[in-house]
């Protein structure tokens, strides 16, 4: 069933971002597309899809599809479903690190150095988040040290904002709140894929202990699980792959949260299963939501991250509602 | 030689000694219960025993090698263990748990090797499961669950079973159903150590007891050389009487000592 479940999520995350690549202000035919696609078609036509479409649709997949399996494996480890990046202030933390960085102009000082300080942001975060988790094993207090992290976070984000010397790094701060995929390139992707991929590579090879870790730490110890190991495993995992998705497009909530909830059901609740196909829904749903902002008719075009956290954000109340949230 | 052998474990937190100079050895075969007041030291005695915190002094030998040299993979091949049933993080199939049983082989739910998973089927048959593999763990009852437990410890197949009050809460038929089939393991030439608090259920399955008080073991050995009314006073601080019957003893409390 899972590797059903998988497959049908694959075809249909490829199926969004084909749909991406004939979307969009530029009327294009698919015959015009797939030939452009294949570098046979018109230059200009060329140049929309390869240079505009195809980077910001595949920005949007990758950096839906870390959130996702993100958010799948954080709540492994903590277990609790409500744990997610964009809760627990990981995101928040990434950015505010990457608008550092532009604050003071150092991101000049190479390509490189955006993604590294978005990865240190949300590396410092995860592991303030665990450290908290572990001591009070509370998952009111976990919500609540990430709500503090995020308001933190926000609160010296307004701070850089309050002192932005001009118009234009105000614009740049505010795009790293919001989250937007608009205008990447396949430059900005590479940068940023080394990590994502190391860090969805180190969470893929220790998933299996996720699956343990449902039995309770102690039970899961019992059973084989080198405890330790795996806490340093999901944080630094989680680290890298959320703080290259932000320094690739930005704060984006709630992802890591709606698609593991959404799978959960078809993996027969392993939270070892939960990690390819909440990667899979997470792009998909960032693709999906990335045609929705393009295509809306208003006057400035909506942040990506903005409609993500209006789906998100009643979503996360339903699930917290119906309780299970103490444990 | 000892399935598990512990010599002169101590282990004290913030100043205030837990266990001091515990050292007991179980043999294949044998159910022993431990028992002791609350705070006496069991469950702490039961993590040391299995090498999952560290003893101050003292050291703990499974199958004649060091539990705390063993990876934890190589010790979970040697000793289960049941902690106090927690409730599940999420409502994982009841297959499923069990086969997280055999996490220190390799296995995961929905990949098991057929080794495990005739491991798996025989822990489910031992545990009277047969029909329930396909429920999710949160709509079964309290004694449903702790067989469930007790099925992923005894898919691991280890020679050793330690469990931490695996009847807590249970209402009096599945204390018994359960006790039984800690028994049966036992039998089966498993060593089983088990924290439990009803001491009837310790006088009726009990092979050997092994009574606790403030953090050292008190006294050791079988039902019959052990249970005895001036013990449960000093040990519990209850007044109770101790009859002969039949094989063991039974036992009545008439309530706190005076």
């Amino acid at each position: 069933m899972t590797a059903r479940t998988n497959a049908l999520l694959a075809l249909a995350l490829a199926g969004a971002i084909l749909l991406a690549l004939l979307l969009g202000s530029v009327p294009l035919s698919p015959m015009r597309v797939l030939s452009a696609l294949g570098l046979q078609g018109h230059p200009g036509d060329t140049l929309v899809v390869w240079q505009i479409r195809l980077p910001r649709a595949l920005a949007a997949a990758v950096v839906g599809a870390a959130l996702g399996m993100s958010g799948a494996a954080l709540q492994g480890l903590l277990r609790n479903p409500l744990a997610e990046p964009g809760i627990l202030g990981v995101s928040a933390t990434a950015a505010l690190f990457a608008t550092f960085v532009l604050f003071f102009g150092l991101a000049g000082a190479g390509p490189l150095v955006l993604p590294l300080a978005a990865i240190a942001g949300a590396l410092a975060a995860t592991l303030v988040v665990a450290i908290a988790a572990l001591r009070t094993r509370s998952a009111v207090t976990l919500i609540l040290v990430g709500i503090g992290l995020s308001s933190f976070s926000a609160a010296l984000m307004a701070l850089l904002m309050n002192l932005a010397p001009n118009p234009f790094t105000l614009a740049d701060m505010i795009n790293w709140t919001l989250g937007t995929v608009a205008n990447r390139s396949f430059a900005d992707l590479a940068y940023a894929a080394p990590f994502l991929a190391i860090g969805a590579a180190i969470l893929l090879a220790t998933r299996r202990g996720l699956a343990a870790l449902a039995l309770g730490e102690e039970a899961a110890e019992g059973v084989g699980l080198d405890l330790r190991r795996q806490r340093l495993a999901v944080i630094l995992g989680a680290g890298l792959a959320t703080g290259a998705a932000v320094s690739l497009a930005g704060a984006i909530g709630f992802v890591g949260i709606v698609a593991p909830h959404l799978v959960r059901p078809f993996v027969g609740y392993d939270p070892a299963r939960l990690l390819v196909p909440s990667a899979l829904l997470g792009g998909l749903v960032l693709v999906l939501a990335d045609i929705g902002v393009r295509l809306l008719p208003t006057d400035s075009e909506l942040r990506l991250g903005v409609v993500a956290a209006l789906i998100g954000a009643p979503i996360f109340v339903w699930i917290a509602a119906r309780g299970r949230l103490v444990r | 030689m000892s399935v598990l052998e512990t010599r002169g474990l101590t282990y004290s937190a913030e100043g205030r000694p837990l266990v001091e100079d515990a050292s007991f050895r179980l043999e294949p075969g044998e159910l022993t219960m431990l028992i002791g007041p609350n705070g006496s030291g069991k469950s702490t005695l039961l993590r040391l025993a299995l090498g999952l915190l560290a003893p101050d002094a003292g050291e703990v030998l499974i199958d004649g090698a060091g539990v705390r040299g063993l990876s934890p993979m190589a010790r979970a091949r040697k000793a289960a263990y049941l902690p106090q049933t927690r409730p599940l993080a999420w409502p994982m199939p009841v297959r499923d748990v069990i086969a997280l049983g055999r996490f220190a082989y390799g296995a995961a739910p929905g990949q098991l090797s057929a080794e495990d998973a005739a491991a798996v089927a025989r822990a489910i048959a031992a545990c009277r499961l047969a029909g329930f593999e396909s429920r999710a763990a949160d709509t079964l009852s309290g004694g449903e669950l702790a067989r469930v437990h007790l099925a992923r410890a005894l898919a691991a197949e280890t020679p050793l079973l330690v469990a931490d009050e695996p009847v807590a809460a249970l209402d009096p038929r599945y204390q018994h159903e359960v006790a039984q089939l800690f028994a049966a393991a036992a039998h089966e030439g498993r060593a089983v150590l088990t924290v439990v608090h009803d001491l009837t259920l310790a006088a009726r399955y009990a092979d050997r007891l092994i009574w606790m008080k403030d953090g050292r073991i008190v006294a050791d050995g079988s039902v019959a050389e052990t249970m005895a009314a001036e013990r449960l006073a000093e040990v519990f601080g209850i007044d109770a009487e101790v009859m002969p019957s039949g094989s063991g003893v039974s036992l009545t409390v008439a309530g706190p000592a005076r």
